[in-house]
């Protein structure tokens, strides 16, 4: 098989997965439920926004331009965001004919569909052995990566993928009210997939305009979180999660304002400090600043992505500022183009 | 700032000093409500926490704690900037915003800290004084460094200030510069405490202590008789692998002293009172190893993360301080340290890490650990 054909191969089986009335669609919508945390709304919403089964033609020739080949691949998988492992077989199979795959035991299920859909087209394995002129895959966390490529036998080509955060950047000054229940809908739609878990998700937000425009732009988050919250309840918390809740509650209670709905909690500061990430769980903290582009570029290391409205001035010098990260527009913070791997910090 | 806020402030530093003196007519609770009120009325912030706890103010309990983050998000203080006379700031990575407690008068500050001190380290009339830090500047901009000053200014007789130094000794302070811990100076110190027949106060980060057993090479390093070695944490994440016990023994060992007089240290920018270690001969201060005592006008609880109430005895929680010494910031603060309460103090049992990662997102703490 090509290149093309065998990534259209795993597209295609991404799509019977999708597919809710399809045998295999009907299991693993049963098993997410057991391993995401997510509420059955918040896994469909996940599905049908970012699960990737209709990339064009030139994506995929990208995603196949963007990898190293070799004759034979591994890859190993973590407890990612349920549907992430369709893009990391993707990329191993755009580059090499053999991928061995070693799944996560706490995140298994997507993997298994695709490999139950498509038999033949990678291999399962509990065993990594790569050898000279492999290419290894490697999903993780900072230690887990640096463990694996430190005991990596020599000449095998390492790409490491670690954890990330995903920020917003919004200009609102003269925004209209249209404009701005837009990009809240946008901001909103990002922040409630996956729960705020994936390494795209906004947990920092950054905005200019006038206290008028920022306030407004804040109702309109409210509102949006409120409605979307009802067709998609929020899914199961872990007490240490519960736990971030309450102290970013009490902290933005005293900072700023906080508007606490049953559908997640929206913050307003006027603090430029980045001193720590919003907690996961529809957590979303607008902070009003007169210059974002420093505040950003100190935590340019984590960022992987930034939803981004305002003028083209902005855009640019955000894009120099943070070459690595995907600027797009909010609300497609969770589909990147199939067009490589999702983060770019490694590239 | 209005005159009259002015005053009450000033009255209730007083008041706070005379009850850290044993000889207040006021209560605990009494005071430490007439300051939660004061700054309910003057920081707009607290207001807004207050309101919408639904707290009445009317038990030491129902006072909301401040987050120990709102520290480095914004300004917690009645006073505005301009009446600061010191900026205490946390210490942090370039990523992570430092967190500042800005204090209008240093009087309270330097009185509390002066009495836990002295009922923890202090068994003689006087000591030789040295910390293992590198000058400060001034103004001070850390807690502890100030800290440091103000026991060489009140513990030992030959400190005098920056400019008059007819008293001072033959040996340097300050003992700590690019290539660590000033061994010739030490030793110098050291030979001036035996010849007073003083003990040595030796003022230390643990980070400062280890690296200078790393210096001595095992060499021992015997120090006066009655010698107290004071340590503390020091930067947060990097003492984590440090081992307290461990560090103990060691020094005790090198300094050929009593393991009691190695004493643990615990502050925090935010606070201005701490509590120690009562392990040392002579001082007043008793407790076990291990067990970090509060003074009078610091009461300290271990609560439960999600509803910030009390855990059951014994229960590890999250550090709730209530400290009187905050009379112009927060005077209850909630922290990230997880305590145990045992034997009228707290054995400290490390940060709270967050919720583990799921999903390939970042643990909140993770922003602060810096590009790589």
């Amino acid at each position: 098989m090509t290149p093309q054909e065998r990534v259209r191969a795993l597209v295609a089986a991404a799509r019977e997965v999708a597919d809710k009335d399809s045998p295999v669609g009907k299991r693993v919508r049963a098993r997410w439920l057991e391993t995401t945390g997510l509420s059955r709304e918040g896994i469909e919403l996940a599905v049908e926004n970012s699960l990737e089964i209709s990339p064009s033609e030139a994506e995929i020739e990208q995603l196949i331009t963007s990898v190293p080949t070799s004759k034979r691949a591994w890859v190993l998988l973590s407890a990612n965001v349920f549907v992430a492992s369709h893009r990391a077989l993707a990329l191993a199979l755009a580059g090499s004919e053999r991928v061995l795959v070693r799944v996560s035991r706490r995140d298994p299920v997507l993997t298994a569909a695709l490999f139950e859909a498509c038999p033949g087209l990678f291999e399962i394995t509990s065993e990594l052995m790569p050898a000279r002129g492999d290419v290894f895959w490697a999903y993780g966390k900072k230690d887990t990566l640096r463990t694996v490529q430190a005991n990596l036998p020599v000449g095998v080509q390492f790409l490491g993928h670690g954890p990330g955060a995903g920020a917003a950047l919004l200009e609102l000054s003269d925004a209209t009210v249209e404009e701005m229940q837009t990009q809240a809908q946008g901001l909103v739609l990002d922040t409630v997939l996956f729960e705020q878990r994936g390494c795209l998700s906004p947990r920092v937000v950054l905005v200019t305009g006038s206290t008028k425009e920022v306030n407004r732009f804040a109702e309109c988050v409210v509102a949006e979180l409120t409605s979307l919250g009802k067709r998609v309840p929020r899914g199961e918390l872990s007490l240490d999660e519960q736990a971030d809740l309450v102290r970013f509650c009490d902290t933005l209670t005293y900072v700023g304002k906080v508007f606490e709905t049953e559908a997640g909690i929206v913050a307003l500061s006027q603090s430029a400090s980045l001193s720590a990430l919003t907690p996961v769980g529809r957590a979303i903290h607008i902070q009003h600043v007169e210059e974002p582009i420093l505040p950003l570029a100190r935590i340019g290391h984590v960022l992987t992505s930034v939803g981004f409205f305002g003028s083209e001035t902005l855009r640019s010098q955000l894009v120099r500022t943070l070459p690595k990260a995907r600027v797009t527009a909010l609300g497609e913070m969770q589909r990147p183009p199939f067009d490589g791997p999702v983060d770019l910090r490694q590239r | 700032m209005r005159a009259a806020t002015l005053e009450e402030s000033d009255a209730l530093h007083r008041e706070v000093r005379v009850f850290a003196a044993g000889q207040s007519r006021s209560t605990f609770d009494e005071l430490a409500l007439r300051i939660a009120r004061f700054q309910a009325t003057n920081i707009a912030g607290f207001r807004q926490l207050v309101t919408r706890s639904g707290s009445l103010l009317d038990s030491v309990e129902a006072i909301p704690g401040v987050p120990s983050d709102a520290f480095k998000l914004t300004r917690v203080a009645v006073h505005p900037p301009e009446l600061d006379v010191v900026r205490f700031r946390t210490s942090g990575t370039s990523a992570e915003a430092q967190g500042v407690h800005a204090l209008r008068s240093t009087l309270t500050y330097s009185a509390l800290s002066e009495r836990c001190g002295q009922r923890a380290l202090m068994s003689e009339g006087a000591a030789v004084v040295v910390a293992l830090t590198p000058e400060p500047n001034d103004p001070v901009g850390s807690s502890l460094v100030f800290m440091m000053r103000e026991f060489m200014r009140r513990f030992d007789p030959n400190f005098t200030p920056e400019g008059t130094a007819s008293k001072e000794p033959p040996f340097e302070r300050w003992l700590f510069g690019k290539e660590g811990v000033h061994l010739a100076g030490f030793e110098r110190a050291r030979s001036y405490a035996s010849q007073a027949q003083r003990p040595l106060l030796v003022l230390a980060t643990s980070l400062a202590l280890w690296q200078l057993l790393e210096q001595l090479e095992g060499v021992h390093f015997p120090l006066p008789a009655s010698s107290i070695v004071m340590h503390t944490g020091g930067p947060k994440r990097r003492s984590v692998d440090l081992d307290p016990g461990d560090l103990r023994a060691r020094l005790a060992l090198s300094f050929e002293l009593d393991p009691g007089q190695i004493v643990g240290e615990y502050g925090m920018t935010e606070l201005c009172s701490q509590l120690y270690e009562g392990t040392a001969h002579g001082v007043s201060l008793k407790g076990p190893s291990g067990v970090f005592v509060p003074p009078a006008w610091l009461r300290v609880t271990p609560v439960d993360p999600l509803h910030l109430r009390p855990v059951e005895p014994g229960t590890v929680g999250l550090a709730r301080f209530v400290d009187l010494g905050n009379v112009d910031s927060a005077v209850a603060v909630i922290t990230q340290d997880l305590i145990r309460a045992r034997d009228g103090g707290i054995e400290l049992l490390g940060r709270q890490p967050g919720a583990v990662a799921r999903g390939c997102s970042l643990a909140i703490e993770a922003l602060l650990e810096g590009a790589e």
